[in-house]
């Protein structure tokens, strides 16, 4: 069992996987840059630049050029780093903690509450959800708080089964049965017993949806559901699609929030599998 | 008034096969201090019977019918929130394999202060305290609450099932097979230790063992167990000297003697009843080397032999007996 190592030996492990290492390095950079960047280099994306400064190539004064409104494209990035990683992470918690909890209930109760809540999972697992995602948030209306909502209340079926599927092995072993024994309640096994022998096997996932919901986060804002006072990369995607910026050729538009999806939600998408490979002795290379 | 006294005890399981009647009408008491051994094949039904006491059986399983009285009140009769209650604080386990006993993501500190704080109103650290003075108390260093059970050695893990056992200071203690899977030394020290700390502390116990030698040690009396009943319970040194059903003088003598001349320990020709359909009237008939044609017919009932001595046996049935 991964859970009986300790944090030095899964740490340790995860070092040796190069994989998980790069994920991890670019991670911190995206942190850096979302924690420190928008002090250094402030941003507002209601102050635009003279008409005369909108969509100019990268130069000395703007090292990435300026956008539609002539606002700088690079501040624009760093910007958006934190609106990606606080909505992708938020979203997560957000999917985790319901997914989590009926699988949870699902797999320890069993019988009926099983039934009932694994028909409702199935229901969310099919439902196609772009569609879906976008229904909601033009029912909720644009923030940043809904679009983190959205996104943590389409994505949670997966998580469910897989806790379900977890939990159904976990209340077989023996030390479940020694905390009825000294009488505990339901809700404290699942609590204090089946939850943090899930959570070890659950967690690679958890990684991998953060992923997904930065993912998920662009497409909504490239759709123009996202929050226009807080820019995020669809945004930007979406106003470079707006203004014609791929038939004028303004590639650093376009590009680099483009781009820094693609490293981010890589860096994540390394992380899980890596971690996976370490706390899943099955898929460990020997 | 026993401090436990089990009357008529039925107990089941559905399976898909049908219905295994695992506990048949299983009665004994249990007074305040004693330690009573269970002992029979495997699938007799001993450790149902143990768990029955806490109503801890599989959700598969359930109690038919018959009485649970601990100290006058019938366990059957509790609610769900009485049941929590009783359990660990009245009667404790000590669990077979404590390994799997034990979560493998807690501290034991933490597990033996939830025992703890799930029947005393104290705080967490007032608990842990409690903990490392339990730890101490099993030969154990308290630091080690800290420590997670695969810090642990099998024997080690044992102590630390046995100090959770005692946390509540429970009037009953079941062993159910504790020190399978430990070696013979290992063994030894565990079973002095819980005697020493079982009389100490004034606790009963019902002990489920395979080992007749560890019977011997720790009992007062013993039950033996054949298919779901008990066939014959009684003081240890009359059950050790002259056993009187067939059944428990095959199962004793089945153990090989260290002193005297060699000999193969006996086996019990046959094989146990399937418990989905029962062979009428003794249920040990058809391996029994003294079966009577009545035994076939007719149930024999746990009647009294001597001074809290009871056999299930037609060859001590009254009339045969009498005459």
């Amino acid at each position: 069992m991964a859970t009986l190592q300790g944090r030095q030996t899964t740490w340790s492990l995860f070092r040796a996987n190069r994989m998980g290492m790069a994920g991890l390095i670019l991670f911190l950079f995206f942190v850096l840059v979302a924690v420190f960047g928008p002090i250094l280099w402030p941003y507002d994306p209601m102050e635009f630049g003279s008409p005369a400064d909108a969509l100019q190539p990268p130069s000395a004064a703007h090292w990435l050029g300026t956008d539609d409104m002539g606002r700088d494209v690079l501040r624009g990035l760093i910007a958006g780093s934190r609106v990606s990683l606080v909505v992708g992470i938020l979203a997560t918690v957000v999917s985790m903690s319901v997914g989590a909890f009926v699988g949870l209930v699902a797999g320890y109760l069993g019988k009926g509450v099983d039934a009932v809540l694994m028909r409702f999972t199935d229901v969310f697992l099919v439902l196609p959800w772009l569609p879906l995602m976008l229904i909601l948030a033009a029912l909720l209306g644009a923030s940043l708080w809904n679009i983190i909502l959205v996104i943590g209340l389409t994505g949670w079926a997966g998580t469910a089964r897989l806790v379900r599927a977890q939990a159904l092995a976990v209340k077989e072993r023996p030390f479940v049965e020694r905390a009825r024994a000294l009488g505990a309640s339901r809700w404290g096994i699942m609590g204090r017993h089946v939850l943090p022998n899930v959570f070890p096997l659950i967690f690679a996932n958890t990684i991998l949806i953060v992923a997904v919901s930065i993912l998920s986060e662009t497409t909504l804002s490239f759709l123009g559901m996202g929050d226009s006072t807080r820019p995020s990369w669809g945004m930007m995607l979406h106003f470079a699609f707006a203004s014609g910026a791929i038939s004028n050729g303004a590639y650093w538009f376009l590009v680099p929030p483009g781009l820094c999806v693609l490293l981010v939600v890589l860096a994540f998408t390394f992380m899980g599998y890596a971690l996976d490979e370490v706390l899943n002795p099955k898929l460990r290379r020997r | 008034m026993p401090l436990l006294d089990v009357q008529d005890l039925h107990a089941s399981f559905v399976i898909r096969q049908g219905t295994v009647r695992a506990v048949d009408g299983v009665s004994f008491t249990l007074e305040e201090g004693e330690s009573l051994g269970l002992v029979g094949e495997s699938g007799c039904g001993k450790t149902t019977a143990a768990l029955s006491l806490l109503r801890l059986l599989p959700p598969n399983g359930r109690i038919d019918s018959g009485k649970i009285l601990y100290q006058g009140r019938d366990v059957l009769t509790f609610n769900a929130e009485e049941v929590r209650r009783f359990r660990w604080k009245e009667i404790s386990i000590i669990f077979q394999g404590a390994m799997n006993a034990l979560n493998p993501v807690q501290r034991v500190g933490d597990q033996i202060a939830e025992a703890i704080r799930l029947h005393q109103p104290i705080s967490q650290k007032e608990a842990g305290k409690q903990a490392q003075a339990l730890l101490e108390r099993v030969e154990l260093e308290g630091r080690r609450i800290n420590d997670y059970p695969h810090e642990f050695s099998g024997g080690q893990r044992q102590r630390v099932m046995i100090a959770m056992a005692l946390a509540c200071r429970p009037r009953i203690v079941i062993g159910d097979e504790p020190t399978t899977a430990l070696d013979v030394m290992v063994q030894a020290q565990i079973f002095e230790l819980v005697e020493s700390l079982r009389k100490e502390l004034g606790m009963a116990m019902i002990l489920i063992t395979h080992d007749l030698s560890v019977l011997g040690d720790t009992c007062d009396r013993a039950a033996v167990m054949y298919a779901g009943q008990i066939v014959e319970i009684g003081p240890i040194e009359i059950l050790f000297q002259s056993p009187c059903h067939p059944y428990a003088r095959c199962l004793l003598r089945s153990f090989p003697r260290l002193q005297g001349p060699r000999s193969m320990a006996d086996s019990i020709p046959g094989t146990p009843p399937n418990l989905i359909e029962v062979p009428p009237g003794c249920r040990f008939h058809p391996r029994c080397q003294e079966v009577m044609a009545i035994c076939s017919r007719e149930q024999p009932l746990l009647l009294e032999r001597g001074p809290r001595h009871n056999v299930a046996c037609h060859l001590y049935g009254k009339g045969i007996d009498d005459a």
